[in-house]
């Protein structure tokens, strides 16, 4: 999907109004889907919640599994009209068509996706009003982008600890459908159970002290939610 | 009947490794990592060196096996790339090895690292019966030179520390490290690093060494010593007294002309393999490191005088679009050899004390490595097992330089450049080992086979061997026993997937530079 994103300025977007996002079309293509450290317990009750690394940095991700391969989303899809139909969205679908940049001068600047189906010229809610000031909806809008990069620099944190006590490991995943030859996913990785059930008291403590331990068991549990995926893409082909 | 050896006899409790250089801080490294000196029963390791001597810091060019090293000792590969201005290496390319081809182009030809896929030798006759057409030896049997020839890197960024798509090597600035294995060393596998400078070598009545003394008259006892002091070879040679052998009348080059050379702009592209490009009386080597290039001429000094070799390397610079950084290149004199023993009593020589050969294939810091380690690895636990350990390693050592020797020779002895004395002398008979001799007769007429390559200390093994041959179009006649290659199709086949596969990794494998820039910025995972 073609992007154009532009920082906002009353001036250029003082007319524009933002639809709601119904069915998050805009990952239609999206396999994985970036997650917060916060937000893993929500999200684990609907998606596989794994790591994977970034093809262009190699650094590991957290991220919702939201396809069984790649380009494929079995939630944001199309296909139907239907509206968006999971227990939770995570926050990097719900913050389009909105972005946080920052510029050389290392300021934040509040972004949009020009390009965005979701910006139109009479449906929704406005950025600026009359008085070229940010409405209620931008000013949420902008906080709740502010929170999320402090939460991601957080995510990168808990990415750091599994890696320092070397408690993660490559795995691959294999599913079957019906009769079909079985479907094997690379290239994600999750904690090892045996390494954590190991771990030296010490650090152990540490990680239920700080949280990590109640973010590892819901990543671990998660995975059973790749049954959820299979009936939800044999639903859609049996139609 | 079976040789006793009484337990009760002296133990070796102090190991003692003089010079910090590659070779002084990888033998350092090997043994820590073996002998444990932070264990309460282990072996104390330390390195003496001189702050004033300088490193000969010119090997920078490694081959696959340093990967498996670094590893074992506990070194980050991320480190290492980002410390030591390392590049990939993932072949070495023979630049004029041959006269021109018939159409006036350059011959070429890539030793690359990957080794053909098991089976390969079932296709071997086909390729040397013409089944290939036109593909050359490497493009037949791998997907690597071509890799190569599109600068690309052997791996991708999310690929694990040491796991590549392809096989590979580094090219590195030898200072740096050496800094970095120091830092390892001291830091995490015990090493005691003492700076002195060294006046005196004491020896007992048997010949020992027993102690370093220094200028301010401080003894530095050991039980056990490592003379890693370069080409001076203190201990070996000067103190122990152990012949060298030259090996002169093999591999004539005697002399090395070395310089620096800045790249254009920072963003052009490094080469992910070596140059090595044959001239009149030698070769020249082309580096890239991350921040610079590393040129030298390497030359016979009986076959082309001072002068002519600078006007060579000058023009070679030019050629390839390079201006040198210092006004004079650095001369460094090589001898060519290695001594009768590198274990003598309680001593042992690892790296130019050892012996020097051409840098030609890179086997310099892998000699350095592979010794370090048999000695590591054999290091003997009582004063009285010292000259069996030394018997054995000295037999293996020497297999090994021997094999070194035979195969550098290969890259010369089946040239057919007639432009100088230098390249005719090569192909004397005398020059060569009898062995290479014997063995380049027959394969005249039979493909070399795994038969030939039974010693296991051969760091060349046949796929090496084939490489060369057949790069440098060396002529096995079949036609005798064609009759017995019908599977025409099943090798036609064979050969066309490794040119759909070299497709397909051209398209995934990212620029070698690229990749560089990008470890750079944010390292490659452990896992």
């Amino acid at each position: 999907m073609n992007k154009q994103i532009s920082p906002l300025s009353p001036a250029k977007h003082r007319d524009i109004y933002i639809r709601s996002n119904d069915n998050f079309l805009q990952a239609s293509e999206d396999q994985l889907i970036p997650l917060v450290v916060q937000e893993v317990v929500d999200a684990a009750t609907e998606f596989p919640v794994l790591f994977v690394k970034n093809s262009s940095t190699g650094e590991f991700t957290l991220v919702a599994m939201l396809g069984l391969k790649a380009q494929q989303n079995l939630y944001c899809s199309d296909e139907s009209e239907q509206q968006y139909d999971a227990n939770y969205a995570p926050l990097v679908l719900r913050n389009y068509p909105f972005y946080l940049q920052q510029s050389a001068e290392q300021q934040f600047a509040v972004c949009i996706d020009e390009l965005s189906p979701l910006v139109n010229h009479d449906e929704g809610q406005k950025l600026f009003n009359d008085n070229d000031e940010q409405t209620d909806f931008l000013k949420n809008k902008a906080e709740s982008l502010i929170k999320f990069v402090e939460q991601q620099h957080i995510t990168k944190g808990f990415i750091q600890l599994l890696l320092e006590h070397d408690l993660l490991h490559p795995q691959k995943l294999t599913i079957r459908l019906n009769d079909n030859d079985p479907l094997t996913i690379d290239g994600i990785y999750m904690v090892d159970q045996q390494r954590l059930e190991n771990l030296d008291d010490k650090v152990y403590a540490t990680l239920r002290k700080n949280g990590a331990l109640q973010i590892i068991h819901a990543h671990l549990m998660s995975m059973k939610q790749v049954n959820r995926l299979t009936r939800r893409l044999l639903k859609s082909a049996n139609k | 009947m079976v040789r006793q050896v009484k337990s009760n006899t002296r133990v070796i409790k102090q190991v003692v490794v003089l010079g910090g250089g590659t070779a002084g801080w990888l033998s350092a490294c090997h043994l820590a990592k073996k002998l444990l000196p932070n264990h309460p029963d282990g072996i104390r390791v330390m390195l003496v060196d001189s702050p004033d001597i300088p490193t000969v810091g010119v090997g920078e060019g490694t081959v696959p096996a340093i990967r498996e090293s670094l590893q074992y000792l506990g070194i980050s590969e991320t480190d290492l790339l980002q410390t030591c201005d390392a590049t990939f290496k993932q072949s070495i390319q023979f630049i004029n090895w041959q006269p021109p081809m018939a159409d006036g182009k350059m011959h070429s030809y890539h030793h690359v690292f990957d080794y053909p896929a098991p089976g390969f030798q079932q296709d071997l006759p086909y390729w040397a019966l013409g089944h290939a057409g036109d593909s050359s030896f490497a493009d037949s049997f791998s997907i690597q030179s071509s890799l190569c020839d599109a600068q690309l890197a052997p791996k991708l960024i999310t690929q694990p520390e040491y796991q590549g798509t392809c096989n590979y090597a580094y090219h590195f600035d030898a200072g740096k490290f050496g800094k970095l294995l120091c830092d390892h060393g001291v830091n995490k596998l015990g090493v005691e690093h003492r700076q002195a400078k060294i006046s005196l070598i004491e020896t007992d009545e048997q010949g020992n060494i027993s102690a370093l003394v220094t200028d301010k008259n401080e003894r530095i006892s050991g039980d056990f010593f490592v003379d890693c002091s370069g080409s001076q070879s203190i201990l070996l040679g000067k103190t122990l007294q152990v012949p060298f052998v030259s090996k002169k009348h093999m591999l004539f080059t005697d002399t090395a002309l070395a310089v620096q050379v800045p790249y254009s702009k920072p963003t052009d592209e490094i080469p992910s393999c070596t140059l090595a490009t044959a001239q009149t009386a030698g070769w020249i080597w082309d580096i890239g490191l991350t921040s610079r290039r590393g040129v030298g001429l390497v030359y016979s000094s009986a076959h082309l005088s001072d002068s002519e070799a600078e006007l060579q390397l000058a023009e070679y610079l030019k050629g390839t679009n390079g201006q040198r950084v210092q006004v004079e290149p650095r001369k460094i004199p090589m001898r060519t050899g290695y001594h009768q023993e590198f274990w003598k009593n309680n001593c042992v020589a690892i790296g130019l004390s050892q012996g020097f050969v051409e840098p030609l294939e890179a086997t310099g810091l892998l000699l350095f490595d592979i010794s370090a380690r048999m000695l590591a690895e054999n290091f003997p636990s009582h004063q009285e097992l010292m000259p069996l350990a030394a018997n054995k390693f000295n037999k293996k050592v020497r297999l090994a330089w021997d094999k070194v020797l035979d195969f550098i020779k290969l890259h010369y002895c089946i040239s057919q450049r007639e432009d100088s004395d230098f390249w005719q002398d090569h192909r004397q008979s005398s020059s060569m080992s009898e062995q290479l001799a014997e063995d380049l007769a027959r394969w005249q007429w039979q493909l070399p086979n795994q038969y030939d390559f039974t010693e296991r200390a051969a760091i060349f093994n046949l796929e090496n061997y084939l490489y060369v041959l057949y790069g440098m179009n060396f002529k096995t006649d079949l036609s005798q026993s064609a009759y017995r290659f019908e599977q025409v199709n099943v090798a036609k086949t064979n050969f066309q997937r490794y040119a759909d596969m070299a497709a397909q990794a051209k398209q995934q494998l990212p620029g070698h530079r690229d990749l560089l820039d990008r470890i750079q910025r944010f390292g490659l995972q452990r896992i």
